[in-house]
This record gives structure tokens, sequence and C-alpha cells, in this order.
């Protein structure tokens, strides 16, 4: 039997009905878009199959947060999986961190075109058209981080060799942890989509000998960070990243990814927005002769080249604003800052239909080098230590609330847990800023 | 001051002491409990200060208070003190008699101050309060820490002035405490004022949600119930629908047997009737019915033929009698197409007389658009005039350009206008300013501000400085004066010295005059005996007054470099306050800078250099506004040259166009909109005369030709100029014709048509009789009787083999109804309606029952999943989270804001630390210094924190203690360390009282009482008088045994009896 084309959507990371985090203050109606977009994500996944005609779906991990216990992600994944069943589109789940396999057995009303993987067992499942097996898919890949596990799916069998014509069925792994697990991490290089293998040979190291030693066509990865494709000669290792951005970190366009196999067994991925939010970092710096024109400037400049996707309803943008002098300080009032985003939404490239809302977050630069200290033995004493704190920010900033004295407690250990989430940078630049007010005249 | 005697004339339980002192050291005092030590130290105490009711009190067991002799005579505490002070011998001396204070008395008193002033100055000022707590102490004032909260105290010990470094860092770490309060304070949390104890707040807010959030979660379960609830009552539906299935299969089976039994029964009836009937092969279909109609159509058809034959005799009389003109009918054609085209030359006589009024209207419109143009405008010139689409686009183009780069210009003007407004105005308001400084220049300014700010700082020090040495300066002349009055000696030993002088001359006189006369010898020795006292006296003066002068020789030389350190030191204040009324902006007038103290003036200061630093803002953005403004010129320039290059452009493309130059962009259009329309006009004018001629042309070649017809048809009496008249009549003429001819035709046509008729009657009625023989044959009979009698049995069979189709249509409908269902004949013969009946009945009911069923089942599973509906589509759950997130949000905000503040308050600390242990007063640094010698090294370091009056003491392991954590004989050791250091800086500032100390070491161990034992020593050496009591024997061995023998105190034998001791 001839090897057959074949197409299929692979999404990962669509935590449905779970909130996305640190978000500021927010008007009603960015409120239901932020409160609905992993939903609406999910279902631009859904809608994506059935328009594109999808062979069937991959979930690799993640799908829902069973800690958020919603029933809300409980009919959405069904309607969605319903609908999909109407298409004769199956689903093919395999559980993550967030939504174990006992989870997924809560949920006893799913229709039958959706199978779940058990990590537990290595039996690929077939997938058929017209009573014919177009691909394999197999869960238990990876069982942990031991790339030496990775063997036992290796019976799927090799792709042609010589030009000769293939025969065995298009087959797909499923990775069972995420890929940062495996050494995969992708480095930060703006918000924008990138696709892009990563330069650092060694960073996928861990995926390049999956892929060499399990043999299968491709390996769905999953991940929190963006998006990433590892090939190997023909072989692929994706991670589709999320379907829409949790937090902050997680910025630039979101979705799914349509892979489509042709007949020679090769695979095309294509990225598919389904994010209704995004989020964008930006940084600004203002210089001390700068103007509020100015900085409109370099805040439609920061945004340039940055279009939407179509999906895309609202634009969280967290500006970073760098520098000192009377606008900086200037910016700390509201007002100044509404009427800067004014004359920045004036001219935006931006289409106007596109919400968008701005927060900022301000990292003073003072250079105490620029200060005539000499003398003031406060200050020099006082900059000597906080930069001696900002060699090891966490161990300062750790010691500081262990020396605070509180009780212990719930708040305590919240606390504790926020040391690696707060802005370093920032609390050290507030803290020189807090010295020079203190300590110069 | 150093006391030499103690005289107790009476005092408590002791009369009549007396005891020598050293004057210098330490003096130790032995005696048991009881022995009357701290009666000793109140009665120095009160010496100096005066008795006190309590002092009486106390010893009120030796006698009455205030009292009474023991014999009924009142008695009177009474003793002195003997002390030295500047060489200089006092006593003291005070009576108490029960009232006030005792009276005062002071022997070598010059007379010249009172007794009590030379009390104060022999104390240097040191209130009593200051005595009892850091000179005279026992252990009970050793022991409290309260006795050195005292104001006065407290000042020496903790340094109330913490200078502007410990004031600046004490403001911060204020400001850090409260911040951090402000955000993380637990009993700050419930207070309204906003962001008191913000992150408990959020802590709390973030909880509540979390338990609303798991209470909303409980809905799980309820979905989960309802889930089941829902497939269970699927199943049930499930079984409700089979059985209904069954009961309606049923249902069917009978009914199919009532529906069925009811055409099988006619069928049966029909078959029947048609047996009984003879069988009528073949019939003509209507045959009867035929027969009738062939025999009256017959009878109508020769009745027709023979009518139509008579009315046809009659039109061809008719058309014989009709005549028409031969000359018409001869040209009648031609005259018919003429006439047909008379409404045609009508219409074209009527374009004529129209096409002659509008080239009339167009030329006189001609005429006027000339006129409207200008004479010279013409015909030639405006045919020349391109004004063709691309002509009049390049003309809108570049007036659109012309008028773009107009705008230009006007916008940069108004834009330059109102740059150049707002800059005068600043300008002016700047200059306004600036004039208040009396032409200096704003950087002068601001630099004369800074050093203003530099010498009132400078200034606040002088005055500090000033105001030390003044004090000096009148400490130095009181001491000078006292000095002074001591120069002068008693006048007793003036008379000695006079009578030793007296005695010396005469003696000397006597001597030489015995020489002389008598005994050379003797008179040798009274000369000498003479020279003696002379020398002797001279001897005594020159000894008493040299110590004094020389001490008065170097209290001068102390005042005058003090003087002259005073001077240099107002010479720098004068010439500050001399800078300060020639500073630049003159705001803060000579008279007003003295009046105000140095902080306001600071201040004001401060105030003038931010509002200059704000002038210079304006100043550089007045620069900005400037270079804007060249920026605006240079680009309003080059708008000037482009728009000179527009408009030459504009105007070659006018003369290009054959317009008149002009740079009115309006009027050029309006010119063009003229010329437009002035040649559509001369177009029109031409095409409307064109068509005139060939209108008349047409017209006269037409008339030409109905003349000439005519004249053909010989009719001379018709007006051949007019052809539409003509027309006229000979459509008449036409009209009569067509009618003659009309009319013949008509008649010749309808004789005709008869005829035909006739004939087609005639072979109707042929056909009529074939057609009545062949029906008789077909229907098998011979005569019209015979033919009815076969009809009526052919008719009565077809009716019944009807029924039984129609019975058997029934039948077959009915078994189509239920085509899976089958019935055998026996069935139907033993079929009963009325036991079918009721069975049907019985089942509906049952049908009826599991409907309801049914029904109920489907609404109960629709409200499930209505339930499910709402359950899934709540959103609540959502939106706590998400408020959830947002707190969560502000809490990591707020964190930051915390740690920020933490950080800072760390560095802050630290620096404060250092600065606490580094730059700690001068009298706690000594105190540091005795109290590591009094514990042997184990404490290293006393401090107190900045702003506070506590202090703190770093162990030799560096940790920090508080004097409440600290053990009973160690904080007596501590207080001792204080109490030797602010007794040398006591000493320092010339106060010397002596130490009187009752039993303060009592609660040391062996080696601490060993060390602060050497240190009373060492600090004796130093020329400290020590008094210490003690009444333990040991330390009395031990200062014996170190070189200082106690004076011994009996003990009170008899309480009542009075001691002399000594």
């Amino acid at each position: 039997m001839p090897f057959q084309a074949l197409r299929f959507i692979h999404a990962s990371n669509a935590y449905v009905d779970h909130q996305l985090e640190q978000l500021g203050a927010l008007s009603e109606c960015h409120r239901a878009i932020v409160e609905e977009a992993t939903s609406t994500a999910f279902e631009h996944v859904v809608s994506a199959c059935i328009e594109r005609q999808a062979h069937f779906l991959l979930l690799a991990g993640n799908t829902f947060d069973k800690s958020d216990q919603s029933l809300r992600a409980h009919a959405d994944l069904v309607n969605g999986f319903i609908r999909l069943d109407q298409h004769g589109i199956q689903v093919f789940v395999v559980a993550g961190e967030t939504d174990p396999l006992t989870a997924w057995r809560t949920l006893d009303d799913l229709p039958q075109n959706v199978t779940l993987f058990s990590p537990d067992s290595d039996e690929p499942v077939a997938v058929l058209r017209d009573g014919n097996v177009i691909a394999s898919i197999a869960a238990a890949v990876i069982r942990d981080e031991k790339v030496g596990h990775i063997q036992s799916i290796t019976r799927s069998g090799e792709l042609s060799r010589n030009g000769a014509a293939r025969t065995i069925p298009f087959s797909i792994g499923l990775a069972t942890i995420a890929s940062e697990r495996m050494g995969v991490t992708v480095p930060d290089d703006g918000d924008e989509h990138n696709e892009s293998e990563p330069s650092d040979p060694g960073l996928s190291g861990q995926v390049r000998d999956a892929l060499a030693k399990c043999s299968v066509d491709y390996l769905a990865l999953r991940g929190p960070e963006k998006r990433q494709t590892i090939t190997l000669k023909k072989r692929i290792a994706h991670n589709p990243g999320g379907t829409q951005g949790q937090n902050p970190r997680q910025t630039g366009p979101h979705g799914c990814t349509l892979v489509e196999v042709a007949t020679d067994g090769s695979a095309l991925c294509t990225f598919i927005p389904t994010a209704p939010v995004r989020w964008k970092q930006s940084a600004v710096h203002v210089g001390a002769k700068m103007s509020q024109d100015e900085l409109a400037e370099s805040m439609q400049a920061a945004h340039q080249r940055c279009r939407p996707e179509p999906t895309e309803q609202l634009w969280l943008i967290n500006w970073t604003i760098r520098g000192s002098g009377r606008l900086f300080d200037l910016l700390r009032d509201e007002s100044v800052r509404s009427k800067i985003v004014a004359l920045y939404e004036l001219d935006s490239p931006l289409p106007p239909d596109l919400s968008q809302m701005h927060h900022f977050r301000f990292v003073p630069q003072v250079n105490p080098a620029d200060s005539d200290l000499e003398g003031n033995e406060f200050a020099i004493q006082y900059f000597e230590r906080l930069n001696l704190a900002e060699k090891a920010t966490r161990k300062s900033l750790q010691q500081c609330l262990e020396d605070a004295g509180l009780p212990e407690g719930p708040w305590l250990t919240r606390l504790r847990s926020l040391i690696d989430e707060v802005d370093h940078e920032a609390i050290i630049a507030h803290a020189r800023q807090n010295g020079m007010t203190w300590f110069t005249p | 001051m150093k006391i030499t005697k103690i005289l107790i004339r009476r005092f408590g339980i002791w009369q009549d002491l007396h005891v020598p002192l050293a004057q210098n050291g330490l003096t130790v005092f032995y005696g048991p409990n009881e022995a009357g030590k701290t009666t000793l130290l109140q009665f120095l105490r009160a010496i100096l200060y005066g008795f006190k009711s309590h002092d009486a009190a106390a010893s009120c067991r030796f006698g009455d208070p205030f009292g009474r002799r023991r014999h009924g005579s009142r008695i009177d505490w009474e003793g002195s003190l003997q002390f030295k002070h500047h060489r200089q011998v006092y006593e003291i001396r005070r009576t108490f008699h029960g009232q006030g204070r005792g009276l005062l008395t002071v022997t070598n008193s010059t007379g010249q101050t009172p007794a009590e002033e030379l009390v104060g100055d022999l104390l240097n000022g040191t209130e009593e309060k200051v005595f009892d707590n850091i000179f005279a102490i026992g252990l009970h004032e050793l022991q409290e820490l309260a006795t050195l909260q005292n104001d006065k105290v407290a000042e020496h010990i903790y340094a109330v002035a913490l200078g502007p470094d410990g004031q600046r860092l004490l403001e911060v770490s204020t400001d850090i405490e409260n911040e951090g309060n402000r955000l993380f304070d637990p009993r700050q949390w419930d207070s309204e004022q906003q962001d008191r104890g913000k992150l408990y707040k959020l802590f709390h807010k973030f909880d509540q949600l979390c338990a609303e959030i798991e209470s909303v979660n409980g809905l799980i379960r309820q979905h989960s119930e309802l889930t089941h609830e829902r497939n269970h009552n699927e199943i049930m539906i499930t079984d409700l629908q089979g059985r209904q299935a069954g009961i309606q299969a049923q249902l069917r089976g009978h009914l199919f047997m009532e529906h069925i039994w009811s055409p099988w029964n006619r069928v049966r009836l029909c078959q029947t009737e048609m047996d009984k009937l003879p069988i009528v092969a073949e019939f003509p279909k209507n045959g009867l019915a035929r027969l009738d109609g062939i025999e009256i159509e017959l009878s109508t058809a020769v009745n027709g033929r023979d009518t139509l034959l008579a009315e046809a005799s009659q039109f061809r009389r008719e058309a014989e009698q009709i005549t028409i003109d031969p000359e018409i009918q001869r040209h009648a054609v031609t005259m018919r197409s003429f006439v047909d085209q008379s409404h045609w030359l009508q219409q074209v006589h009527e374009r004529i007389v129209t096409s002659q009024r509008e080239t009339d209207e167009l030329c006189q419109q001609m005429d006027d658009q000339f006129e409207s143009l200008g004479p010279e405008w013409s015909a030639s010139r405006l045919q020349a005039v391109d004004t063709t689409p691309a002509a009049y686009f390049r003309m809108v183009s570049m007036a659109r350009n012309y008028q773009s780069v107009l705008a230009r210009r006007e916008k940069l003007r108004r834009r330059q206008q109102r740059l150049s407004r707002i800059r005068q105005q600043r300008l002016a308001e700047l200059n306004d300013q600036l004039r208040q400084f009396g032409g200096v220049t704003l950087d002068d300014a601001l630099t004369q501000t800074r050093q203003k700010l530099v010498e009132l700082e400078e200034l606040g020090a002088l005055k500090l400085r000033e105001s030390e040495l003044e004090h000096r300066r009148v400490g130095l002349l009181n001491q000078s004066k006292r000095l002074q009055a001591r120069l002068t000696l008693p006048k007793w030993v003036y008379a000695v010295l006079g009578i030793f002088a007296v005695t010396g001359a005469v003696l000397a006189v006597l001597g030489l005059v015995s020489g002389l006369t008598t005994n050379g010898i003797a008179g040798t020795i009274y000369s000498l005996l003479g020279i003696t006292c002379g020398g002797l006296t001279w001897a005594l003066k020159t000894h008493f007054e040299r110590e004094v002068q020389d001490s008065i020789e170097l209290l001068q030389d102390e005042l005058r470099e003090n003087e002259i350190r005073l001077r240099e030191i107002r010479t720098s204040i004068e010439h500050v306050t001399a800078l300060e009324t020639i500073t630049a902006d003159g705001s803060v007038p000579v008279n007003d800078a003295f009046r105000l103290s140095e902080a306001e003036l600071i201040k004001h200061v401060t105030q003038r250099l931010i509002e200059l630093e704000q002038l210079t803002q304006q100043q550089q953005q007045i620069h900005n506004l400037r270079r804007r403004l060249s920026n605006l010129r240079s680009r309003f320039q080059s708008i000037q040259r482009k728009i000179a290059t527009t408009r030459q452009n504009w105007c070659e493309l006018l003369t290009q166009s054959g317009f008149t130059e002009t740079i009115h962009v309006d009027e050029a259009f309006e010119v063009w909109q003229n010329v437009v329309e002035a040649n559509e006009i001369h177009r029109l004018w031409t095409s409307a005369d064109t068509k005139l001629q060939n209108l008349r042309q047409t017209y006269e070649t037409y008339r030409k030709r109905i003349e000439e017809l005519g004249h053909r048809m010989h009719r001379w009496d018709l007006d051949y100029e007019h052809p539409l008249n003509v027309l006229l009549a000979w459509e008449e003429d036409l009209q009569q014709y067509s009618t003659q001819r009309k009319d013949r035709r008509y008649l010749r046509r309808e004789q005709k048509a008869r005829h035909a008729e006739a004939e087609k009657y005639q072979t109707n009625i042929d056909e009529l009789k074939t057609q009545r023989s062949a029906l008789l044959v077909q229907g098998g009979a011979a005569s019209r009787k015979e033919f009815e009698q076969r009809a009526e049995w052919y008719k009565q069979r077809h009716e019944e083999q009807q029924r039984l189709y129609d019975a058997k249509s029934d039948l077959e409908i009915a078994a189509r109804t239920e085509p899976e269902l089958a019935v055998v004949e026996e069935d139907l013969l033993a079929y009963n309606a009325d036991s079918n009946a009721e069975c049907i009945r019985t089942l509906k009911q049952e049908r009826d029952d599991l409907k309801q069923d049914l029904q109920q089942a489907f609404e109960n599973q629709g409200r499930i999943r209505q339930e499910l509906t709402t359950l899934e589509s709540d959103r609540l759950s959502t939106q706590l989270r998400f408020e959830r997130e947002q707190v969560a949000a502000q809490i990591k905000q707020t964190v930051e804001r915390w740690l920020t503040f933490e950080l800072s308050s760390r560095a802050v600390e630290q620096i404060r630390a250092d600065f606490e242990r580094t730059c700690q007063p001068k009298t706690l640094a000594a105190a540091s210094h005795y109290l590591q010698r009094l514990s042997n090294q184990k404490y290293s370091t006393l401090w107190t924190p900045l702003g506070k009056r506590r202090l703190c003491i770093d162990d030799d392991q560096s940790n920090t203690l508080l004097v409440e954590h600290l053990s009973g004989g160690t904080r007596e050791q501590l207080f001792l360390a204080i109490r030797l250091a602010l007794v040398r800086e006591f000493t320092r500032r010339g106060i010397e009282l002596p130490m009187v100390l009752d039993d303060v070491i009592a609660n040391f161990d062996h080696l601490r009482s060993e060390a602060a034992a050497n240190e009373l020593i060492d600090l004796g050496e130093q020329g400290q008088q020590i008094l210490f009591f003690t009444c333990h024997l040991h330390l009395a061995h031990l200062f014996e045994s170190k070189g200082f023998t106690p004076i011994w105190l009996t003990e009170q034998g008899d309480s009542h009896q009075e001691r002399r001791a000594g």
C-alpha cells in the first residue's frame, strides 16, 4: 500500500479556562476577553481542525489545569471534541503535568473520537482512513529524561531510503515530559513569532538523541516556551508552544501547528494563530532631555514591525521604562502616562480594532558615578552595599525576608515563593533611587 | 575641689566627728552595718546642697526628727567640710534648725561674695540631682537605671544632639520603618488609612478568594451527580421507548385488522354479484349517448345547408351595385405614401420652427458670453484655447500644488507666530524674574546662591563656636575675678608683716646705733635681726602673692588667647554676614538675616536655589523654542522658494493653455469655466444652424413631389404651396376610396363563404349516416331497441367491476400501510370487530401511559441538561480565579516595593550600626573603656541607638545585649563605668567634685571587685578624689593590700549613744 499524505494539528499547553497570570488593571470589556482567552484559543484550535480538514488532532499535554477544577473547561473540551467527532476528526491526548491521566478519566462523557494515551503503555495507535493505516501514534516515547529509554518505540520503522517509495505509515511520538526537561530551551530573541532551530546544538541534545534513536517521523513536544522545531534528516521534533500566552513572559503570538505530510513522508509545519490575547514586552529608554512626543515615537518604533494575528483581540503591552530625568519622574503620574499612550495610539501602526492595554514598569537608572559623592560617606557606603547585594540579589532578598521577623505560616511561604518571581532589577534600581534621594543633596 | 576634712558637729548618729582626708586619690572607709557610712554620704550631700527633711528622718532613730534634744531641748544638725580649691582652703559649714536647707557659712570667704554664690561657683553649676546621681551614689542609685535617665544626666550619656549625619540617618531609618510598617504591619492591616498593612490586606483577600474558589469547586460534585442522573434517565428513556415500541407493534396489528377487514369483505361481496350477470364481452363506450348525438347532428346539418345557400345569392346582388373613381384607384398607392408621411412632414415643419428659435437664442447667448469674456476674446481665440480634460487636469494639479504650497506656508507662518508668541511670553516672564537679580546672570545667581548656602552652613558652625568661646571667656573672667579677690591678703597678715617690717627697721637702726655707740657685735646682731625681719616680711608677701599672680597670669593668657580666637570667629561671622548683604538677589535683608535662624535662612536659600534651577529649566526651554523657531524660519524660506517656482509654473501653464496670466487660482478657473461655456455655446449654435438648413431642404423637396403628383392626377384646384392641406384633402379621398373597396370585397367574400359552408354541411351529413350504421354493428344490434337492451347489461357489469376494483384498491392501500404485517384469511373470517376495538382501546391506553412517562422522562432529561448547561456556563469560578490572579499581581508588586525598602533598610541599618558604634558620644566611649576593664574584657563596646535613650552592649562574641539582658552585677559594673566616664567628662569641663561611693562594688565577684578597685585607684591617681565606703571586710582588706589603709568606723555599740569616730 503506498504511503498516504496526511494532515494533522498539533497543540499543547491549552490550559482551557485557566486564568492568565500577572495581569494589571483591566477594563470590563478587556476583562471579558482575558477571562475567555484560553477557552477561545481552544475553540480556534477546533475550528482550525475543521477548516483545514485535519485528519486528527494531537493534544500534547497541559490541555487543562486540574487544580482549577473548572466545569467550563470540562464543557469546552467535551463540546470541542463533539464538534470534531461530527466532522470525523480523531483526537489523541497525552497527559501533562497539570492534566494527569486521572483527571482525564474523570471526564466520563468524552466522545468516542478521543483516545487517551497512558505513559505506561507502549502500544501504538493506528490512525485509519478508508480502512487504511495512515499513521501510528505512540505516547510512551520518553519515560523520563533518560534518552536510553526512548528506544522502546523504534518499532515504527525507518524512513524511505534511496528514494524508494515509502510504504510504512507516518509515525508520531507524543513526548510525555515537557521539552524544557529534555534540555530544550529557547533563547529570548524578542516577542515576535520566531520558529527556528536553536543555534546551540547542545541545547537540544536530548531531543536530537531521541530523534536519532526512536526513529519516529514526528516527535510531538510540549513546553511553555515559544514554538520550536528541531529537524534531523527528515525527522522533526516540534513544540508548538501554548495556544495562548499565560503570563507576561510568554510573549508574542501563540497558536497551534498544522503538520502536512506529503506522499514522500516529508512534513511541513505551519503556524496557525489561536490566541485572542497577546503579551508584549517592550523596553524604552527615557533620556534626561526626552520629550513626551519623542517617547511616544520611541514606543511606536518599538512596535513598528509588529503585525497582529487575525485571532487577536487584545494586546497586553508591558513597557519597561528605563532611564532618569524629569520625564521619567513625570511618568509616575497616571495622567501623563495616559497622554503618552494617547499620542502613541494616535499614530500607532496597529489596526484600530485591536484593543491595547499598557502597563508600565519603571527601572530608574541611577548611576552613583554620575553624582559627586566625594566626602558623602553614607552615600558611598550605601551604594557599596547595594552593589554587593546586586551580585547576589536573590540571596539578599531571601535574607531580607528571613530577617523581617514574619511569623511562619502560609503567607511567609508564599512570600518565599515570590522571591524568584519579583523583579530583581527593578528592586535594585528603586533601592538605588532611594539612596540618591536620601543621601545626596 | 578636694575635701581635706570632714567635721560633724552633729548629724544623725555622728557627733563631733573629725575625719581628715587625703587631698588626692582614694580614701576607703570601712564600717559594719549601721556604722554610719550612709549617714556620712548624706552629710556630704547635705553640706554641699543643704539638708533635707528625709536626712533628718533617716537619722531619727538617733534622736527626734527635726528635733528635740533628748532632754527636752531642741537639737540642730551641724557640720562642715574643709577643702582645698585652687590652692585655697575653704570650710563650708551648714547649720540646720529644722526648716529650710540649713544656714550656710563659708570660712575664708572674702566676704564680697555671698556664701551661697561662692558654693555655687565651687560646684561650678553642678545641680544637686546630678551630684546625687553621679558623684555621691549608693548601691541603690547605682542599680537604678532611672537615675541615668534624668535629663541633665542623659544629656551627657546619650548626647542629645546627633549632628547632621546622625539626624539624617535617623530620619532615613524612621522613613524606612514607617514605609515598611505601612506595607507590612499586621497591627495596621485593618486600618482605614490607605496602604496601611497593605500586604496583609492583600494576603487576606487572596485567602478569601481561595476559600470562595474552593466553595465554588463544590459544583464539580453537583455536575457529576447530574451527569449520572442524566445517564440513568437516558437508560430509563431507552427502556420506555422499547416498551412503547412493543405496544405500538401490537396496536398496529389490531388497527391493521380493523382497517383491512372492511375492504376485504367488500371484494368478497362484489365477486358474488358479478357471477350473477350475463357476459357482454364488447360494447361501444357510451353507445346510447353516441347514437343519440349522431341522430341530432344529422338533423341540424340538413337545416344549415339550406339556409347558407339562400344567403349567398343575396350577397352577390349587393356587390354588383358599388362604383369607384379610376384616377384615385390608379395613384392610390402613391397618394397613400404621401399621406402616410404627412405626420412626419408636420414634424419637419415644427422642427424647422423650433430650430430657428434655438439658433436665435444660441446666437444671443454667444454674444453675451463674448461680452462677459471681454473684447480681447473672439471666436477664433476661443477655438484656439485647449479645454480638453487633460489640460484641465494639468491645470487642477498645478493649482492644487500651488495652493498646497501656499497652505503649508500659511501653516508654517501661524506655527512660527504661535511659537514666537510663546517664546516672547516666556522670555518676558524669565526676564521679569531675572530682573530681581539686578543684572546678574542666572548662572551667576545660581552660583552665588549655592555659595550662600555653603556660607550659611559655615555661619551656623561659626556661631556655635562663638557661643562656646563666649561661655569659656565668661568662665575665665569669673575665675580671674575670684583669683583677684584672693590676691588681697588678710589684714592680720599685713599687720604681722608690718610689725615684722617695723621691728626689722627698728632693730636695724638700733643695731646701727648700738654698733656705732656701744657694741659692734650687738649692733651687727640687731642689724641682722632687722634685715631678717624685713626679708621675712618681703619673702612672706612675695610667697603668698606669686602663686596667685601666676594663676592670674595663666588665666589672663588663656583669656587673651580665647579673646583672639573669639575675635577671629566674630570677624569670620561678620565676613559671612557681610557677604549676605551683598548677595545678588538681595532677598534677605541683613536685619532680617540676623533675626532669622540659620535653619530658616538655609531653608530660604534652598527654596531660592530650587526657584533658580526652575528658572534655568525655563531658560533651556526658551532656548529650545528659539532653536525650533530657527528651524521653522529655514523651512519657511524653503517654502517661499517653492512658492515662487510653483507660481511660475502656474503662469506658464496658463499662457500655454491660451489664458491670460494670473496668480489668482479662483479667477483663472472662473475664466476657464466661462471659456468652456462659450465654446460649448458656439458648438451648439453651429450644430443648430446646420440642422435648420437640412430641415428646410427636406421640406421643400417633399412639397415639389406632392405638386407633381397632383398635376398628374389633374387636380388643379389644390394649393400646393401648403402641402399639408393638399395631403389632408388626399387623405379624405383615399378614405372614401378605401371604404368603397372594403364594402365590395366584404360582400364577395361573404358570398364565397356561404357556398363553402354549405358544401361542408353536405359532407358532414354523409359522414353521420355512416357512423350510425357502424355504431349499431359494433353494439351487436340491428335496431335501436336491441342496442338499448345490451347497453343496460353492459353498464351493470361495469359498475360491479368498478366496485370490485375499488374494494381491491382499498385492500391494497390498507395492506401497504403495514407492509411488515401478514394476515391469513382464517383470521379475517374469524374477525370480531367489537373484541378488536376493545383490544385497540386497551393498547392505546397503555401507549398513552407510556407516552406520558416518556414525556416526563424527557422533561426530566431536559431539566438535567439545562442544569448541566447552567453549571457549565457558570462564570463565577472563572471570575474568582481572575480576581485571585489580580490580587496575586498586586501582592507581587507590593512585595517588590516592600523588598525594595527592606533592601534599602538593610543597607541603611548596616550604615547606622557602624555609625552607632564608631560615632558614639564621648561619654559612652569612655564608659566602654571603663566597662571593658571592669568586666575583664568581657564587654567591649557600649553604645546607644540613634535617637533612643537606650543602652546596648556588645560582648566579646559581638553579640549585642540590652541593659535588661545583663545580670545584676554586670549591670552595676555598667552603671559604675558610665558614672566614672561622666565624672571624667565633668572634670574635663572644669567641674572637680569628689566622688562618694557607698558600697557600690558589693555585688561584684572577686575578679571584678579587684578590677573595680584597680580602676578606682587609677582614677584617684589621676587626681580624682574618691571616698569609698564599704561594709565588707574583704573589700577593706583588698584596698589595704593595695596600699590604701581604710578608715575604720567602729560599730555602733549602743544605738542610742552618740559616737565619735575617726
